[in-house]
C-alpha cells in the first residue's frame, strides 16, 4: 500500500510541477506579464501615423510602463489614426498638455507610446485627448532618405567611365549600383587596389543619359538599410564643368561602418534597457 | 494475431502497420471508459511515463536554453541585436524545439520503456492472464499507459520549455551580460499566450503525446512474444515515432501558425 | 452425439469441434465430455493442440465448427460482457505461472478480488491470506514474483487462480520443470483443492506417473481426434498402438519418429532414389 501512495504523492508533485511550468510560462515569459490588469483609464490620442504600433502596445511614462494601446482605429473622413491609450489609475496626473510620442523600442523592437509631461496644471481626464502628439518616425524612412533603395540603372543609352579613389570600400565589389539621389544611374565597373597610393580605385559606369554631373562632385560608399549591400552615392558638386569619359573623383567618402555605429549603440544602450527613448538612436544615424 | 502482415514489400507493410495503428487506436478509444475503472492504474503509468522522466527532460531542457542563447549571443551580435536573445530563445523553444526535442526524449526514455513492458507481459502470458482473469488487457494495460503518455506530454513539455528559458537566461543575462530587464521585457513583448503557448507547446505536445504513446503501445502490444520479438518491436518505436514527430511537427506547424 | 443441454455431472461437453490454424486441422470434429467435480488429464504428443483446447474452453479462441458448451454455455457464441463473467468462474494456471511482475505476491493474488469486487480491504486481506496459506505460501506474500521459485510461482498462480473459488481450474502443464519436491506439492495441491472444494480440473500434462495419481479420467488426444479415454488403469491396460507408443515411451510408432517429408534418397541427390 505505501507503495501505492508513493506512486500517487509522486505523481500528483509531477502534475502541479508540470501545471506551474506551464502557468509560469503563460504569465511570466508571454505577453500576458505585460497585460494591464489594474483599472484604468482612457485617454485619446491622434497621430498621423502610427507605424508598427499595435494593440495592447505598452505605454510608457519615462520608459516605465503605466498602460497599454487599447484601440487604434482610423477616424472616417480624417486622415489621422484615433489611438485609445487605457492608462493606470494610479497615474492620473498627467498635464494636459503632455506629448504623446510613438516610439521604437531599440532599432528593431516593437513600438510602444510615450508619454512626455508638459508643464500645465490641468490633468488629462477619463476620455480626455492629448492633443500633442508626435508621430512615428520609421526608422527606415530616415535611413532611406541618406541611402534610398532602388534597382540598378538600365544602360540602354551606353554609359561613361570615371574612376575614383577610397581609402576604405567596405564590401564594394564589381556591379555594385551608382546613385544620385537615390536613383540609379550606373554600376561599378571594377574595384581594384592601386599599388603606389595604397588605396582602392573604383571604376565607374555611369549611364550616358546622366552627363550633366559636375566635376567636383563627391563619390561615396554607403550601404543600402541596415544590412543590405553597399553602393557609390554620387553627391553633386558645383562645378559648371561636367564629368567625362575617363575622369577621375577628387572628393570622396569612403565606407561607413554602419553595422559598427549602430551596433556600438545598440550594445551600449543595452545597459539601461533598449525600450528607453528610442527617438536618440536616430541621431548617430542621423549624422552622416 | 491482428498484425498479420503479407512480407511484400516496404510500402505496403508501412501502410498495413499505419492501418492497423489506427484500427488500434479506435480500439483504444473505445476501451477508455472502460479504464476510467482503472484510474489508479493510469496514476500508477504516470508516474512511470512522467515522473520518471521529468530529470532527463529537465537536463535536457537546460541545455537546449544554454547553448541556444549561446549560439544566438552570437549571431545576434553581429547585427548588434543581442536584446532580442530573450525572445529568439523563447520562440525557439516554445514553437519548435520544447515540443519536439521532449516528443524526441519522451519516445526514447518512456516509449521504449512502454513498448519493452507490455511486449514482455505478453511473453510472459500476463496479458493472456488478465484476459482469463476476466481483465480486459485493453484497458487496463493499454488504454492507461496511453492516457499517461498523453497526459505527461504536455507537462514534460512545460517542463522543459521552462527550463529552457532558465538556462537561456543563465547563459544570456548571467554569464554573457545580456540586461536582465531587457532580456525579460523583449520576451514579454513578443511572446503570445495563444501563438506560441497554447498554440506551440500544448497542441503540439498533446499531439506527439498521443502519436508517441499510441506507437509505443502499439508496437508493444502486436510484439511477437519472444524475446527478439519485443527486441525488435523496442527499436521499431523509437524509429517510428521520431519519423512521426518530425512529420506531424511540420504538419502542425503548417496548420497552427 | 446431439448437443443437448449437459447434465448435472459434465461440466463441459465438446461436440464437433473443428478448428484449422496456419492449413493444419488441429481439431477434427473432436468430441470431449468433462465430468463434474472430477480431474479429468488431457494427453497426448506435443503439438496436437491440447494447450488450444484450453484455449477454446476458455473463449480465447474460436473454432470454425462445433459447440463447446462450458455449464450449459456455448462459449464461441458468447458476448464480451457473458465470456467475461464465465472467465470469473474458471481459474487458468499457467506454464510459467504468468504473475504480474509489477505487484507483489499479495496483490498478485489479490489482483482479480480487486478488479471485480469493492470489497473492504480487510476482507480481501482475509481471503488473500487464506489462499496463500492453502498453497502454503502465506510466509511469501510480500516478495516479488522475481524473487520466487518456478515452483513456489507456480503456487502462488494457483493460489490466484482459486481466490474467487471457481467452478473449473484448467491446468496448463502444471508440472514442467519442477523438481519432485514441487511436483508433488503441486500434486498435493490439485487433489486438495478437488477433494475438498469440489473444483472440476482439467490437466494438460506429459508426466504419466503423476498423472496416475491424480486423475480420474484421462483423454489421449491425437491428430485432432481422441483416440483413447477412460480411468487411468483402463488407458495403461487398452492395447491401441496410441497408447502403446505414448505411454510406452516408443519413438516410432501412429506418430512418427520423421516429420512428414519428401523421399530422403532424392533429397539427398541420389537418382535411383524411387527405384
Amino acid at each position: 500500500m505505501s507503495q501505492r501512495k508513493s506512486y500517487a504523492v509522486g505523481t500528483g508533485l509531477f502534475i502541479v510541477l508540470g501545471f506551474a511550468a506551464l502557468a509560469y510560462l503563460a504569465t511570466q515569459t508571454s505577453s500576458v506579464a505585460n497585460r494591464h490588469q489594474g483599472a484604468s483609464y482612457t485617454v485619446d490620442a491622434q497621430f498621423e501615423n502610427i507605424g508598427q504600433l499595435k494593440e495592447r502596445a505598452p505605454v510608457k511614462i519615462a520608459g516605465v510602463r503605466v498602460g497599454q494601446v487599447e484601440s487604434i482605429a482610423l477616424e472616417p473622413g480624417k486622415s489621422v489614426a484615433d489611438v485609445k491609450l487605457a492608462i493606470d489609475k494610479q497615474y492620473a496626473t498627467i498635464p494636459a498638455d503632455s506629448v504623446a510620442t510613438i516610439f521604437t523600442s531599440g532599432l528593431l523592437g516593437d513600438q510602444y507610446v510615450g508619454i512626455e509631461y508638459g508643464h500645465a496644471k490641468q490633468y488629462v481626464a477619463a476620455g480626455g485627448k492629448l492633443g500633442l502628439t508626435r508621430s512615428s518616425q520609421p526608422l527606415e524612412e530616415m535611413l532611406g532618405k541618406f541611402f534610398g533603395a532602388g534597382g540598378s540603372a538600365d544602360a540602354i543609352g551606353g554609359s561613361y567611365e570615371v574612376t575614383a579613389h577610397f581609402s576604405n570600400v567596405g564590401s564594394l565589389s564589381a556591379g555594385s549600383p551608382v546613385k544620385m539621389a537615390g536613383v540609379a544611374i550606373g554600376r561599378v565597373l571594377s574595384v581594384q587596389a592601386e599599388p603606389t597610393k595604397l588605396d582602392a580605385v573604383v571604376t565607374l559606369a555611369i549611364d550616358n543619359r546622366y552627363n550633366q554631373i559636375p566635376d567636383d562632385s563627391a563619390a561615396a560608399v554607403f550601404t543600402s538599410g541596415l544590412i543590405g549591400s553597399q553602393y557609390v552615392a554620387i553627391q553633386p558638386g558645383g562645378s559648371p564643368d561636367m564629368l567625362k569619359n575617363g575622369d577621375e573623383m577628387i572628393l570622396t567618402q569612403s565606407a561607413m561602418q554602419l553595422e559598427d555605429l549602430i551596433g556600438k549603440f545598440l550594445v551600449n544602450g543595452s545597459g539601461d534597457g533598449a525600450k528607453k527613448d528610442a527617438g536618440s538612436s536616430t541621431t548617430p544615424a542621423g549624422k552622416h | 494475431m491482428n498484425a498479420r502482415i503479407e512480407r511484400d514489400n516496404i510500402v505496403t507493410q508501412s501502410l498495413g502497420q499505419i492501418g492497423n495503428c489506427g484500427l488500434f487506436l479506435l480500439q483504444i478509444l473505445a476501451a477508455i471508459p472502460r479504464s476510467l475503472r482503472h484510474a489508479r492504474e493510469t496514476v500508477r503509468q504516470l508516474w512511470f511515463v512522467g515522473a520518471m522522466s521529468l530529470t532527463i527532460i529537465m537536463v535536457c531542457g537546460l541545455f537546449v536554453g544554454m547553448v541556444l542563447s549561446l549560439q544566438l549571443y552570437h549571431v545576434l551580435s553581429i547585427f548588434g541585436g543581442t536584446a532580442a536573445t530573450g525572445t529568439v530563445v523563447a520562440i525557439a523553444i516554445y514553437r519548435e524545439l520544447g515540443p519536439v526535442v521532449t516528443a524526441l526524449l519522451f519516445a526514447g526514455r518512456a516509449g521504449t520503456a512502454i513498448t519493452a513492458e507490455i511486449g514482455l507481459m505478453r511473453a510472459t502470458d500476463q496479458i493472456a492472464a488478465m484476459e482469463l482473469m476476466a481483465v480486459d488487457p485493453l484497458a487496463y494495460v493499454v488504454a492507461p499507459r496511453f492516457l499517461a503518455g498523453l497526459i505527461a506530454m504536455p507537462l514534460l513539455c512545460c517542463v522543459f520549455c521552462a527550463l529552457g528559458i532558465f538556462g537561456g537566461h543563465l547563459v544570456g543575462v548571467t554569464w554573457l551580460g545580456i540586461d536582465n530587464g531587457t532580456f525579460w521585457s523583449n520576451m514579454t513583448a513578443t511572446v503570445d499566450v495563444w501563438q506560441d503557448i497554447i498554440n506551440g507547446v500544448i497542441w503540439k505536445s498533446l499531439a506527439f503525446g498521443a502519436v508517441v504513446a499510441l506507437i509505443a503501445v502499439y508496437q508493444g502490444y502486436t510484439a511477437p512474444p519472444t524475446s527478439e520479438g519485443v527486441a525488435y518491436a523496442t527499436t521499431r518505436t523509437v524509429v517510428a515515432s521520431s519519423i512521426a514527430i518530425l512529420a506531424l511537427d511540420f504538419v502542425l506547424t503548417a496548420f497552427l501558425m | 452425439m446431439n448437443a443437448a443441454a449437459p447434465s448435472d455431472d459434465t461440466l463441459i461437453r465438446i461436440r464437433g469441434l473443428t478448428t484449422v490454424l496456419n492449413g493444419k486441422k488441429v481439431f477434427d470434429a473432436l468430441d470431449m465430455d468433462i465430468p463434474r467435480g472430477k480431474v479429468t488429464a488431457i494427453m497426448g504428443p506435443s503439438g496436437t493442440g491440447k494447450t488450444t483446447l484450453l484455449k477454446h474452453i476458455t473463449g480465447q479462441m474460436r473454432g470454425d465448427a462445433g459447440q463447446v458448451l462450458v455449464d450449459g454455455k456455448n462459449v464461441p457464441e458468447l458476448s464480451r460482457e457473458a465470456l467475461y463473467a464465465l472467465r470469473e468462474k474458471i481459474g487458468y494456471l499457467f506454464q510459467n505461472s504468468a504473475l504480474l511482475t509489477d505487484f507483489d505476491v499479495f496483490e498478485n493474488v489479490a489482483f482479480p478480488l480487486r478488479q471485480h469486487t469493492k470489497l473492504p480491504e480487510v476482507l480481501i486481506r482475509n481471503i488473500v491470506l487464506t489462499k496463500l496459506q492453502a498453497v502454503g505460501l502465506r510466509g511469501a506474500a510480500p516478495l516479488m514474483p522475481s524473487e520466487l521459485s518456478g515452483g513456489m510461482a507456480r503456487r502462488v498462480a494457483l493460489a490466484r487462480a482459486i481466490v474467487f473459488d471457481p467452478m473449473l481450474i484448467l491446468y496448463d502443464e502444471p508440472f514442467v520443470g519442477l523438481d519432485p519436491i514441487a511436483l508433488n506439492q503441486v500434486l498435493k495441491l490439485i487433489r486438495t483443492l478437488n477433494e475438498t472444494l469440489g473444483i472440476t480440473s482439467v490437466l494438460v500434462a506429459h508426466e504419466l506417473e503423476a498423472i496416475k495419481q491424480v486423475a480420474d479420467h484421462i483423454y489421449l488426444i491425437a491428430n485432432g481426434k481422441v483416440v483413447a479415454q477412460g480411468d487411468p488403469q483402463t488407458i495403461a491396460d487398452d492395447g491401441s498402438p496410441w497408447t502403446r507408443q505414448f505411454f510406452g515411451g516408443e519413438a516410432d510408432g501412429p506418430v512418427p519418429f520423421q516429420y512428414p517429408a519428401g523421399d530422403y534418397a532424392e533429397a539427398l541427390g541420389f537418382p535411383g532414389g524411387e527405384a
